[in-house]
């Protein structure tokens, strides 16, 4: 099936083919000569083609070569070849009526003109006659002149797809052309345009190959890193060298304060002809402010372009910005002398190259800075070894200073140090700081050491208040410490705060005499200076510091050591003061002690050059008050640095010849234990006195030693002393002890004062209490005439006004020693002079029992040395035993004298008792008591008992209580003579009013004292029962009555002694059985107890009523009983005398 | 003007107080007893030494006297007796009368209730 289809298709082809082989036949003749020609057109027409085709490939020759080749087949008396590109014509090859026409460029829209018809169409035109054809045109021709061709042919460049230009021939006769020269024209054209489209992707090749070169030139150059300007010029140079442009610019741009600055031309004096442009305007302005490629390829229709007057040839100009992360460095400006010089090739060109070389601005930026970054680096590491290698603060701010003109170009700069760091933000205006390191223009380096306040500048107040530097304008506040300099107020200024750890220690500043001379990246460079300025300071001043530290305490510890060795004061003084000099570096050092009972101060120790002047100086002595600065440092202990000459010459004349020349003076108080006890004085010759500020430290730090040292030697001294006094004291007490005789006694302590304190003389004198007056007792260094002498002259006004200020000082509670003469404010005793062989006379009080005995007077040694702490206190445990002996004595006179009167009370009480009787009178049916009972006083009063008439009587008893008033021997006596005196006048007479009234009469007659006698006399007649009582003067009797009551006899008679003639009356009772009488002295009615109440009569009466039924002795008892019991432990003051008589039996009787 | 002495355990026992026309009044406290007798008798003496004799001695606050202080005024009044003046005792309380007269003393002195009538009659016996 298949191979008869193939079949069919074979025969119907055959048949097909038969019918057109010969219908070729027929035609093979006349087509055999077309053929003919056509073989001479195209051998010419392929030379034309060969001759194109191996054309070189430089357009300008192509062209020339089109227009000979075309000649060859069509007439081009008037031609041109027209070459398209973006919407205009470019005329390169131009010939009317044989004669060259220069190259022109038209612009033609679509369609427009003959030409943009052809070239719209891609299809030939021909035209025999434009007269006739006008109407017919597809265009109306866009040239028209005063003579224009009759016909003409146009044949388009057609390459690829594209029409790139147009052939056209015309003719000024008509019908010139013939439809053959048409496809003639046409096959040339292809050819033609073949050849122009290679040439130009030769053309387009090569400009890219060397646009590809001098973009790897230039990157080669910005991979090696050439420095900017060399490698702008040889950008610029390349440019100009591969495209061959009249101009060629590099321009940076200053983003921050804008407008562009020239950096490279090819055009060398375009740099001096830039003033001419405004700012603002041109057009490399508009690409950079705009960051956008400007092409302006008619620069005269552009307003945005600048003529310049040394370009005047400039027709075409593309700028193209130079940018980086949306930053505009600079611009690349290429100028043309050619209309449309620049297409999107140079465009793209030119931009990859503006990429490039922003590239390098950019890495040479960085690289810059990087560069910087390391030269600071390296700087700091500089400064960090000039610190390290001197541990001087002033070398290492000094080199900070210098050091950073490395990095900062400045006229001037300064480190200002605070005095007193502080944390950052806690500044006060009142904050000092001082000009500590300063280099550059005179006026900076004169204002070193000088001092301002933080409120005193606003820039640096400023700084304070932040971390970063800051570039001060103009505008900024003045008021810098440029105060203190001379600088025109348009300079620049650069500020930085120095914050260590935190703290603000001060400023770096810089200065230059020009305007806007700091930058930005100076502020940050700066800034990174002064935080490493800042650690290295801080670094310097810490190890400065723990340097400093470190010699204190080494320093001290010498000073300790020193000091300890000894314990002498005078070795203690001698160490501190040469240790000082040695250990600070002073002059000299002195030491002044201060004398809390003269008021002021001694010299005890000088070293130092001048050390002639150093025996001189124990004799120092500067009362408080003579000099302000000491005055004031005994009311507060804080050093005084006194520096310059107005202040030493200030010193009184005493302190001025040891220091007065001296450049300064540091007064330090010696405290211890809060006391001031003097003052160190170390000074200088030379006027540093910034050093000896900061060497106060350490000085104190001895001073406070030298204090501790000086206060335990002088411990050690008074233990010492004290030792010796107590040894010497226990001398004087032990042969104080041992003699008993005062006057002894006192010869010993006389003669052992002077041995052992070592006074001239020494001598006791005795008071006399009652009259206030002194008499000479034993005496050591004056002789018995001396003696005599001083000893008359004691009673005299000076003397006894000398001595009256012992009793002053006791009555003031102050048992202390007084003197007169050297030393002190009174002088001597008139006419004592003689007397006293030394200058001073002491007198030290002899107390006992708060009473001035006496006194021991001491002269002291003639060298006039003052009495010492230790001596003192001796001379007083001396006189304090003198004292002692003298009380001894008293003590003993006085127990002797007791013991005298004791034994004298006590003979005149057994005298006494012995008046009393010895028994009771006995009578039957009567019972007698009696109580005597003397208090320890010798007292008055007495009972007696004597019969009436003679011893063998008649039964009758005379019965006597008395009381003599007062007490004492006076009163034992007189009541002595009444007893008598009633005894010897009761012996004749039996009445006893009339015994007591010549008794009274008696008593008054002898006796002249005033004392008087109460008396009760009783005649008792016991058988008669009988008693008769006369009363003179005392307690009434009582009497128990059988029935219990108690009657008190009273009456009413004169006491005897007192008044002469009394008149005393008789009473008499009966007594019945069980009936007392009792008489009694007031001793028992007036006896008190503890309370002061009186036992009183009716107690008396009450005992008596409660004993109506007991004996006589015992009613005597009881009443005995009831007063003690009474009484309790109140001391008996008055005797007590009872006399009881009972008559026996009665209802007690039989009871 | 008061000038006072005396014990010192309790207030004071004596004083004394210038009357008018040279009149001395001393006044007694208390108990008058062997601690206050010596001084009544010291202030008397120093009047008396100064040769005042017109004296009043006030017993008003006085609750006691003994056998000392009665030897005492005897003292007293023998003595500006001699010497031209006079003593006068005033304002004794009941006890104290009782004792004036157990010792025949208000027979001696007199004996005034108040302090203006030893007054009036020392004046009027100056005057007299």
């Amino acid at each position: 099936m298949v191979e008869l289809g193939s079949w069919v298709v074979i025969i119907t082809a055959l048949v097909l083919g038969l019918a057109v082989v010969g219908l070729l036949g027929r035609r093979w003749v006349e087509a055999r000569s077309r053929l003919q020609q056509q073989v001479a057109e195209l051998e010419a027409l392929s030379q034309v083609g060969r001759a194109l085709v191996e054309a070189e490939l430089d357009p300008a020759a192509l062209y020339e070569l089109i227009y000979d080749q075309a000649s060859t087949i069509i007439d081009t008396s008037t031609f041109l070849l027209g070459l398209l590109d973006d919407g205009r014509l470019e005329i390169v090859v131009w010939v009317r009526e044989g004669e060259r026409q220069p190259p022109t460029v038209f612009d033609i829209g679509q369609e427009e003109g003959l030409v943009g018809w052809v070239a719209l169409h891609r299809e030939p035109l021909l035209i025999h006659d434009y007269q006739s054809e006008w109407d017919s045109l597809p265009a109306r021709p866009r040239y028209l002149s005063d003579d224009p061709p009759r016909s003409a042919v146009f044949v388009p460049l057609i390459a690829g797809r594209d029409c790139i230009g147009v052939l056209a021939a015309q003719s000024f006769a008509v019908g010139a052309f013939s439809r053959d020269d048409v496809r003639r024209l046409s096959i040339v054209a292809n050819q033609a345009a073949s050849a122009i489209s290679s040439a130009r992707l030769f053309q387009e090749a090569r400009t890219r190959a060397a646009q590809l070169e001098l973009l790897s030139r230039v990157s080669r150059q910005v991979r090696a890193l050439t420095p900017l300007p060399d490698l702008f010029q040889r950008t610029v140079d390349l440019i100009q060298d591969t495209f061959g442009h009249y101009c060629v610019g590099i321009y940076s741009h200053d983003a921050d304060v804008g407008g562009i600055e020239l950096q490279a031309s090819t055009w060398d004096e375009l740099a001096g002809h830039l003033e001419e442009a405004a700012p603002g305007q041109g057009l490399v302005e508009w690409a950079a402010t705009h960051a956008e490629t400007v092409l302006v390829n008619d620069v005269s229709a552009d307003p945005r372009y600048l003529e310049l007057s040394i370009l005047p040839d400039t027709r075409s100009e593309i700028v193209v910005p130079l940018v980086i992360e949306d930053q505009v460095l600079g611009a690349l400006d290429v100028q043309s002398d050619r209309l449309n010089a620049f297409g999107a090739g140079d465009r793209f060109a030119l931009e990859a190259l503006a990429d490039q070389i922003a590239l390098a601005i950019q890495e040479s930026r960085l690289y810059s800075s990087e560069r910087q970054q390391r030269s600071v680096a390296e700087t700091l590491r500089e400064v960090a070894q000039t610190i390290t290698s001197s541990l001087d603060l002033e070398t290492v701010l000094n080199s900070i200073i210098a050091d950073l003109r490395r990095v900062l170009a400045y006229d001037a700069a300064a480190i200002i140090l605070l005095e007193e760091a502080r944390q950052q933000g806690d500044q006060d205006p009142d904050d000092t700081m001082v000009v500590r390191a300063a280099q550059g223009l005179p006026t900076v380096v004169g204002a070193l050491g000088k001092r301002l306040k933080l409120r005193d500048s606003a820039r640096l107040s400023q700084l304070a208040r932040g971390t970063e530097p800051i570039i001060f304008g103009s505008a900024d506040p003045a008021g810098c410490y440029h105060a203190l300099l001379d600088l025109p107020p348009e300079h620049s200024c650069l500020g930085a705060p120095l914050v260590a750890r935190g703290e603000l220690i001060g400023f770096l500043t810089a200065d230059a005499l020009l305007p806007h001379t700091f930058r930005p990246e100076d502020a940050d460079v700066v800034a990174t200076f002064a935080g490493q300025a800042a650690v290295a300071i801080d670094n310097a001043r810490l190890f400065a510091s723990q340097r400093e530290e470190a010699w204190v305490s080494s320093a001290l510890l010498q000073v300790v050591e020193a000091t300890s060795q000894s314990a002498e004061l005078d070795e203690v003084l001698n160490a501190i003061v040469h240790m000082t000099l040695v250990l600070v570096g002073v002059d000299r050092c002195g030491v002044l002690l201060w004398e809390d009972d003269r008021g002021g101060f001694r010299g005890a120790q000088l070293a130092g050059s001048g050390a002639d002047l150093s025996d001189e100086f124990p004799q120092l002595w500067i009362p408080l008050n003579l000099w302000p600065p000491l005055a004031a440092l005994k009311a507060q202990p804080q050093p005084v640095v006194l520096g310059g000459g107005e202040a030493l010459s200030a010193l009184p004349d005493e302190l001025f010849d040891f220091f007065g020349l001296d450049a300064w003076l540091l007064v330090l108080p010696l405290v211890a234990k809060g006391e001031l006890i003097g003052v160190m004085l170390v000074s200088g010759e030379t006027s540093d006195v910034a050093l000896i500020r900061r060497r106060v430290e350490l000085i104190s730090g001895i001073a406070s030693q030298a204090a501790m040292a000086i206060q335990s030697a002088r411990l050690y001294s008074a233990q010492q002393e004290e030792a010796y006094t107590i040894v010497a004291l226990l001398q004087v007490a032990e042969a104080v002890n041992r003699l008993t005789d005062l006057s002894e006694i006192l010869t010993t302590i006389v003669r052992l004062a002077p041995m052992l304190t070592g006074v001239e003389q020494c001598l006791v004198l005795y008071r006399d209490p009652e009259q206030g007056a002194y008499v000479a007792g034993p005496a050591y260094g004056l002789d018995a005439d001396q003696l005599l002498l001083l000893e008359n002259r004691l009673s005299e006004p000076s003397a006894v006004g000398f001595l009256s200020g012992l009793e002053q000082a006791l009555e003031a509670q102050a048992i202390e020693h007084i003197g007169a003469g050297a030393g002190y404010p009174n002088p001597l005793p008139e006419g004592w002079a003689g007397l006293i062989r030394a200058g001073t006379l002491l007198a030290f009080p002899l107390v006992t029992r708060r009473e001035l005995v006496g006194a021991m007077l001491v002269s002291l040694p003639a060298d006039g040395a003052r009495l010492g702490v230790r001596r003192r206190n001796m001379l007083t445990g001396m006189a304090h035993q003198a004292a002692v002996a003298i009380e001894n004595n008293q003590l003993y006179a006085e127990a002797a004298e007791r013991e005298r009167m004791e034994r004298e009370l006590e003979v005149a009480r057994e005298i006494q008792s012995s008046f009393l009787p010895e028994t009771h009178p006995e009578a039957p049916g009567w019972s007698v008591g009696s109580l005597w009972q003397a208090a320890r006083q010798v007292g008055g009063d007495f009972y007696d008992f004597f019969p009436v008439r003679g011893s063998a009587g008649d039964g009758r008893w005379l019965v006597v209580v008395a009381d003599v008033a007062d007490k004492g021997v006076p009163a034992a006596l007189y009541m002595a003579l009444s007893r008598t005196l009633i005894r010897t006048v009761g012996h004749s007479r039996d009445d006893p009013a009339s015994i007591l009234e010549r008794v009274n009469d008696i008593l008054l007659a002898d006796s002249r004292s005033d004392l008087f006698v109460s008396v009760v006399c009783a005649l008792w007649d016991p058988q008669e029962s009988r008693v008769t009582l006369a009363n003179a003067g005392h307690n009434p009797p009582l009497c128990v009555r059988a029935d219990g009551t108690v009657e008190a006899l009273k009456s009413s008679n004169m006491v005897l002694g007192v008044v002469p003639g009394v008149s005393v009356d008789n009473h008499t009772i009966h007594l019945e059985p069980g009936e007392a009488l009792i008489l009694y002295t007031d001793g028992i009615t007036d006896a008190i107890n503890e309370e002061e109440e009186e036992f009183g009569q009716d107690r008396l009466e009450a005992v008596a009523y409660a004993g109506r039924y007991s004996s006589a002795s015992e009613i005597v008892d009881e009443i005995q009983d009831a007063v003690a019991g009474f009484v309790g432990q109140a001391p008996q003051f008055d005797d007590l005398t009872l006399v009881v008589i009972k008559r026996e039996g009665g209802k007690g009787g039989t009871d | 003007m008061t000038v006072q002495s005396g014990g010192r355990d309790r207030a004071p026992a004596v004083w004394k107080e210038p009357l008018q026309q040279g009149v001395w009044l001393v006044g007694v406290r208390g108990r008058l007893d062997h601690t206050s007798v010596p001084a009544l008798e010291s202030t008397l003496e120093q009047l008396m030494v100064a040769g005042n004799t017109r004296l009043v001695v006030d017993f008003s606050q006085a609750s006691y006297i003994n056998s000392g202080g009665l030897r005492l005024l005897v003292s007293v009044w023998r003595r500006v007796g001699r010497e031209g003046g006079g003593l006068q005792l005033c304002g004794l309380n009941s006890r104290l009368q009782e004792i004036f007269e157990m010792v025949g003393f208000d027979q001696l002195f007199e004996l005034r209730p108040a302090l203006a009538d030893a007054l009036d009659s020392l004046t009027v016996s100056s005057d007299g």
